[in-house]
């Protein structure tokens, strides 16, 4: 069986990353309601 | 255009083909050729994937929608941050720990070789036919600004991208992407600032804001739920979703980018990258759009934006009716301007209609005179901006930044397509054994090839409006079944490959059949992709229940799982 090298290691790096999933669906809900308030000013 | 934006425009394209050529260190074996040896940061890939996302047409065709429509596009994008949170948990691992050149190659470890080469034939023949519309349509536009030959176009913006991706292969096509997409995001940059500079002389920016939202064109969202509708909220959080999860899951022209990051981390970085980036930079070039219609509203734009026929027309027993409706656009024009001056909404939006209207009886004659049916002008608004009213040096760098799109799209594009037939069909069907080197000339051979083919496309398609029509979406038709057959194999183990096989065609046909059936082919295209998915989940599933699961598919299936 082939050795697990220092690349593979790197490679597989896979740290848990729940605070950026929140992040990214927060700022979306921002742009979301930023949007649809720019739309009920400005109509 | 002044000699200074001739002369911002022959650096650019020197510059580009240098700096892709001296990438190409390290790509001397297959796996430095096609995935950069995975060593690339998580920002390079990160912007090289929405490089490869933003074609030209996004420059010119959105800003001339926003223009027309407002900033309505935009919920195409909504389902997109989602999408990046799912595949970050889903396919980058899978995909990352499988060391697969493309997203296919998986399907044969867990399916058969079979459905891999039935994807990654889908794949090659969507593509090949888009790549070459992704050349053609900046390319008619800019031939038409810029007064060369189509021939001319195509070739000054494929040479340079076919030289450097061929030579360079995918660590080129990357960090030629990163500069691309600076050169992108400055030359928007320049013109918003040069659209506001202009607008704030005749208005204040709360204003032009009021004027913008009258006409509609600030109005993003739209809760209607009206599958016929192509731009709605919900068309865009779910069948845009669909559509994110299959072009960023399974079209080897994005997985293809973030198998060269240097980790799973990285690679899921570069995916939420254009979580966070993506919608921002949409809105960046649709007010662009918005903006140019309000800088309009105080200077004289020209009657159509697209002038092609404008000598034809003149010579046609037309051209009294046409100089007439000219006359009748120039009082419109001046009653809307000082409409807008004053502030006075009904009769700012009465005399807008009247532009309208004119503007729609125009580009009427212009369809009559010239038999041309699919004449509009829509695309050549934001390009006629940028040559008569920015100033010299900017010119040049917004057609470089036109150029850059269309080349870091086409780029990732190529250089997908020759992967794919490489790894899934030359390597895996035909010379199953030779020297890396061998390897390496063929696949620099099939990305000229593929170049090349993409040219021919893209001069041939220019000059049939049906066939961009039907290439855009075929897109649609293959997709969903796409997601639907790495759904099967992802989410769960009991899907076998005679399921998978027999879940793939079924999804084309059932959204081939909503597609042109009498009674649903209304439905907008972004719903094809979740009908697609739904379909091949259903009947491969169903078709899978009705036999044993193969020792050998069980076991991949829960090495794979057990890597989540």
């Amino acid at each position: 069986m082939k050795a697990k090298t220092a690349l593979d290691d790197s490679l597989e790096r896979d740290t848990p990353m729940t605070a950026t999933y929140l992040g990214v669906l927060l700022v979306e809900a921002v742009i979301l309601g930023a949007l649809w308030v720019l739309g009920r000013l400005f109509s | 255009m002044h000699p200074v934006d001739w002369a911002v425009v022959v650096v650019y394209l020197v510059w580009i083909v240098y700096d892709g050529l001296r990438r190409s260190k390290g790509t001397d074996k297959v796996d430095g050729y096609f995935l950069a040896n995975r060593s690339l940061p998580w920002w390079a890939v990160g912007l090289s994937v929405m490089a490869t996302q933003m074609s030209a047409v996004t420059l010119v065709g959105t800003t001339g929608q926003a223009y027309a429509t407002g900033l309505r596009f935009i919920q195409l994008y909504f389902g997109l941050p989602l999408a990046m949170v799912i595949l970050s948990l889903t396919v980058v691992p899978f995909f990352t720990r499988a060391r697969v050149y493309t997203a296919y190659e998986y399907l044969e470890r867990r399916f058969d070789v079979r459905t891999r080469s039935l994807a990654s034939f889908l794949f090659l023949v969507g593509r090949a036919f888009s790549l070459g519309v992704t050349l053609a349509a900046p390319s008619v536009v800019m031939s038409a600004i810029l007064g060369w030959t189509l021939p001319v176009t195509v070739l000054v913006i494929s040479v340079p991208m076919i030289l450097y991706t061929t030579i360079g292969g995918v660590q080129a096509v990357a960090w030629t992407d990163v500069k691309q997409m600076f050169v992108v995001v400055g030359g928007m940059s320049a013109a918003v600032a040069v659209l506001l500079y202009g607008i704030l002389h005749s208005v204040s920016l709360g204003d032009a804001l009021h004027l913008a939202g009258a006409t509609g064109r600030l109005k993003a969202i739209d809760f209607r739920f009206d599958p016929r509708e192509t731009y709605t909220f919900w068309s865009g959080m779910i069948g845009g979703l669909f559509l994110m999860l299959s072009y960023f899951g399974c079209d080897q022209s994005q997985v293809q980018r973030y198998l060269t990051a240097k980790s799973i981390d990285e690679a899921r970085h570069s995916l939420l990258m254009s979580a966070f980036v993506k919608i921002p930079l949409q809105l960046l070039i649709l007010t662009s759009g918005v903006l140019v219609f309000v800088f309009y509203l105080f200077q004289t734009p020209p009657m159509l934006f697209n002038q092609t026929y404008d000598a034809q027309v003149a010579a046609s027993p037309a051209a009294g009716e046409y100089a007439a409706l000219e006359k009748d656009f120039n009082a419109a024009i001046d009653a809307r301007r000082a409409a807008s001056g004053r502030g006075e909404r009904s009769a700012f939006l009465e005399s807008d209609a009247h532009v309208r209207d004119v503007r729609a009886k125009a580009a009427a004659v212009v369809r009559r005179v010239t038999g041309d049916q699919r004449y509009n002008d829509v695309n050549y608004v934001f390009p006629t901006f940028i040559t008569t009213r920015m100033p010299i040096g900017l010119v040049g760098l917004m057609i470089a930044a036109i150029f850059a799109a269309a080349m870091s799209a086409s780029g990732g594009e190529l250089n997908a397509l020759a992967t794919a037939t490489i790894i899934d069909f030359y390597r895996r069907h035909f010379v199953t054994q030779a020297s890396e080197g061998h390897y390496l000339t063929v696949s620099k051979l099939a990305t000229l090839f593929w170049g090349l083919f993409a040219c021919v496309v893209a001069m041939y398609s220019a000059n049939q409006g049906s066939l961009v029509e039907v290439v855009n979406r075929y897109g649609s038709f293959f997709y969903g079944s796409l997601l639907g057959v790495f759904m099967l194999a992802i989410l769960t183990t009991r899907a076998t490959a005679r399921g998978a096989f027999w879940g793939v065609i079924s999804g084309m046909v059932v959204v081939l059949t909503v597609a042109f059936s009498p009674w649903t082919r209304d439905i907008a295209f972004l719903w094809h992709n979740l009908i697609g998915a739904l379909v091949v989940f259903v009947v491969g599933m169903a078709i899978s229940m009705c036999e044993p699961l193969p020792a050998s598919a069980q076991a991949v299936a829960g090495g794979s799982r057990s890597g989540q």
